[in-house]
């Protein structure tokens, strides 16, 4: 064999070897990606209430809420031009909250208003952003995402960790175990995610897994 | 002692700035509907610990009357009858109204009447209780439906008082216990978040309820958060409304109360430490044996009865925050004898016209026994050194017969007396809530142990807990709770607390 060949087929297997490596297990969109059989929450066997008495989660308990189930810092969570509180300041009413001392407001607003999906979506966003930072930073400590690993260019590496994060996220948010067609669902989000940008994709999972989790009515009434 | 006069000064001088509030109501209405209403109907909710509301025969402003109200008139015609205070009457007329639905909204005036729901207003609907309307019931892995659900409560519970969910041990744990345990384990948890800042704390669930009753204006903060004018510092009517409220105090002291509360934050947690009733020392300007809670704060006679003579800005105030009774919707109205009450216009602001005496032959009687109180009635004159040697005086200031601003003033009347010659006639004693009183402490005594102010009291909580003001169904539940806070718990928030969240309304998802 031709020396110059037989170093191309070395190199050829080192690179594919190297890559393999870098790669490791990473997730990968399945053609197509698998679709979640299951409607959400179908398999939640609950009972329809009649009551129907559900309360919103304003500004304070939101900010205590994420605070507690993300353990991030209260005052830092999110913060306009880096410098005024989001839901203290910002979005206080938007949220649900009363601005007795700057809007002569002195009962919460009884409705919901069109900037309040939007502020409860920045508040939760920034929060999820750092935590997810931190978890990153140091995967044996973490709090939701503990243990995830991802590959040198940040894709998701397959751990039973993922769904460990998934269980663990469920129980802070809802003190209650996510149900199977739940965590095929943030599991199915990370194909797409990847699709549309596989570059720091675990990251990117991590932030919107929380994000959906923690914007989604059961976190935005109690 | 010099340096607390020149703060005195200082913050009179402010004030001059805070404009005045002034309200007037012409009324053609005839206040005594709303207690012929209640003689003849007394077991409707719309009677039991508050006042009827116009509205029950009105239109949002009366005269005009809504489709019940016109149904009455009509009645009335019929019969050949006169409107009047008769109850007899009444009761008579109406009862052809009983089996009718005035508003077609689908209930009969009588359900309606039953239900505390307005039976003129198409949208004002009973609501039945929909655990026993609708069939649906059960228990699955997460709710007993239609039963009170411990699990349920105990998150609700670390949500509306905690501010935050429990955790999962925490909740896992909870979930174990037998169900006679967890009875206990609901109330001990609910002590707990008692203590926590989200409801004790500045800002906090407590303090947030005390915004409509003492209705801060950011713009003019002094002291603690500061703005750009400084002049008044209303965190201390914060400071009593939260003392009041909190760890088994008396919720009445928020109207009652001789002393201030002093706030402080020792290691992330808020104490609040009742004062020694020392005048000036204590914060309050007021002379201790004149105070009567918030009712003679810095805030309230600076803000709400500030120059004006008679002080109805400031009484609608109070029945605003503390009764749940708007007067500016002529809701609170009653009939007291001109003669015995001594009605007259003592400010000449016409009162006395027929259309004006409908309304005011009532409310100002109510605003007598503020006579002597004064806000800021004659300031400009301390400060140029007129009626003002006490000033220099610390144990002349704010002398009875000294015109001192925030202070209880014997010469208040002479000195108002060169704008209005008959204002010095007004009497102090007065009317409150049909009762004859003598002065303001009696006044606070009255409305603070009346029925409207315990039922606005659990309201404001029950608000906070359910999420909602007690709906028709919960009636019951809400009036056995405004009655307990009376007697049973003795004005104590977290005894009548800890009754509210084992209650269906709180507990039955």
């Amino acid at each position: 064999m031709c020396p110059k060949f037989k170093q191309s087929i070395i190199n050829i297997s080192i690179m594919i070897v190297y890559w393999w490596t870098l790669s490791g297990c990473e997730i990968r969109p399945k053609e197509p990606p698998v679709k979640p059989n299951v409607a959400a929450g179908q398999d939640l066997k609950a009972s329809l209430s009649s009551m129907n008495e559900v309360q919103r989660r304003r500004s304070q308990q939101l900010k205590n809420s994420l605070a507690k189930i993300l353990v991030v810092d209260k005052q830092g969570m999110c913060l306009e031009l880096g410098k005024h509180p989001c839901i203290d300041q910002v979005h206080r009413v938007f949220l649900g909250s009363m601005d007795a001392y700057n809007a002569s407001q002195y009962q919460n607003p009884s409705s919901a208003s069109i900037g309040s999906v939007g502020a409860l979506e920045r508040v939760v966003l920034s929060a999820c952003i750092m935590r997810a930072g931190m978890d990153l930073l140091n995967p044996s400590q973490g709090v939701i995402f503990k243990n995830i690993k991802t590959s040198i260019d940040g894709r998701l590496v397959e751990d039973p960790a993922i769904d460990e994060s998934i269980k663990t996220l469920y129980r802070r948010a809802f003190t209650r175990e996510p149900t199977s067609s739940e965590i095929t669902h943030l599991r199915n989000m990370y194909e797409e995610i990847y699709k549309t940008e596989p570059i720091a994709a675990g990251r990117n999972w991590m932030v919107l897994s929380c994000f959906s989790v923690l914007t989604s009515l059961e976190m935005a009434f109690f | 002692m010099r340096l607390k006069s020149i703060q005195l000064k200082q913050i009179i001088i402010g004030l001059f700035v805070v404009i005045l509030l002034a309200t007037g109501t012409e009324g053609l209405g005839r206040p005594f509907g709303p207690e012929l209403f209640c003689r003849a109907y007394p077991d409707s909710p719309s009677c039991k610990g508050t006042q009827l509301s116009c509205a029950y025969c009105h239109q949002v402003v009366p005269p005009e009357l809504n489709p019940f109200g016109a149904s009455i008139k009509s009645e009335y015609t019929q019969a050949n009858e006169v409107f009047d205070n008769n109850e007899q009457v009444f009761r008579d007329v109406t009862r052809n109204l009983l089996s009718q639905d005035s508003d077609s909204d689908g209930f009969s005036n009588q359900l309606e009447i039953e239900q505390g729901t307005l039976p003129g207003f198409k949208a004002s609907v009973p609501q039945s209780n929909r655990c026993q309307s609708n069939a649906t019931s059960g228990e699955n892995e997460y709710y007993k439906l239609c039963q009170y659900d411990s699990d349920y409560a105990y998150k609700k519970i670390w949500n509306v008082v905690c501010g935050e969910p429990p955790s999962w041990d925490e909740f896992t744990s909870f979930k174990k216990l037998a169900p006679d345990s967890k009875l206990v384990a609901l109330k001990q948890q609910l002590e707990k978040c008692l203590e926590t800042e989200h409801w004790i704390g500045k800002d906090g669930v407590v303090w947030e309820i005390g915004h409509y009753k003492i209705r801060p204006v950011g713009s003019v903060k002094s002291g603690e958060d500061e703005s750009v004018i400084g002049l008044v510092d209303y965190y201390d009517d914060y400071n009593i409304f939260v003392y009041s409220q909190i760890a088994g105090h008396d919720a009445r002291d928020v109207l009652l109360a001789d002393y201030g509360v002093k706030r402080e934050k020792q290691s992330d947690r808020t104490i609040y430490t009742r004062l020694t009733p020392v005048r000036l020392d204590d914060g309050i300007v007021m002379q201790p044996e004149y105070r009567a809670g918030l009712l003679t704060s810095f805030w309230t006679l600076g803000f709400y009865l500030n120059y004006t003579a008679v002080a109805r800005v400031l009484v609608a105030q109070a029945f605003n925050g503390f009764l749940g009774i708007s007067l500016a919707t002529l809701q609170g109205l009653g009939t007291v004898d001109p003669a015995e009450s001594h009605f007259e216009d003592y400010d000449d602001k016409g009162v006395t016209k027929p259309q004006c005496a409908e309304c005011h032959r009532t409310i100002d009687p109510m605003t007598y026994p503020f006579r002597n109180y004064n806000g800021l009635t004659g300031s400009t004159q301390v400060l140029a050194g007129k009626n003002a040697e006490g000033l220099k005086d610390i144990k002349r200031l704010g002398d009875q017969s000294n015109l001192t601003p925030l202070s209880y003033s014997k010469t208040r009347m002479e000195y108002l007396a060169s704008k209005y010659p008959k204002i010095e006639q007004m009497p102090e004693e007065g009317y409150v809530l049909g009762q004859k009183v003598a002065n303001l402490r009696e006044w606070a005594s009255v409305v603070a142990n009346s029925d409207q102010f315990a039922a606005q009291t659990v309201k404001d909580y029950w608000k906070v807990l359910m999420g909602h003001e007690p709906l028709a169904y919960e009636q019951e539940e809400f009036e056995r709770a405004w009655k307990n806070l009376k007697t049973v718990h003795q004005y104590n928030i977290n005894g009548m607390l800890a009754e509210l969240i084992m209650t269906e309304a709180f507990g039955v998802p």
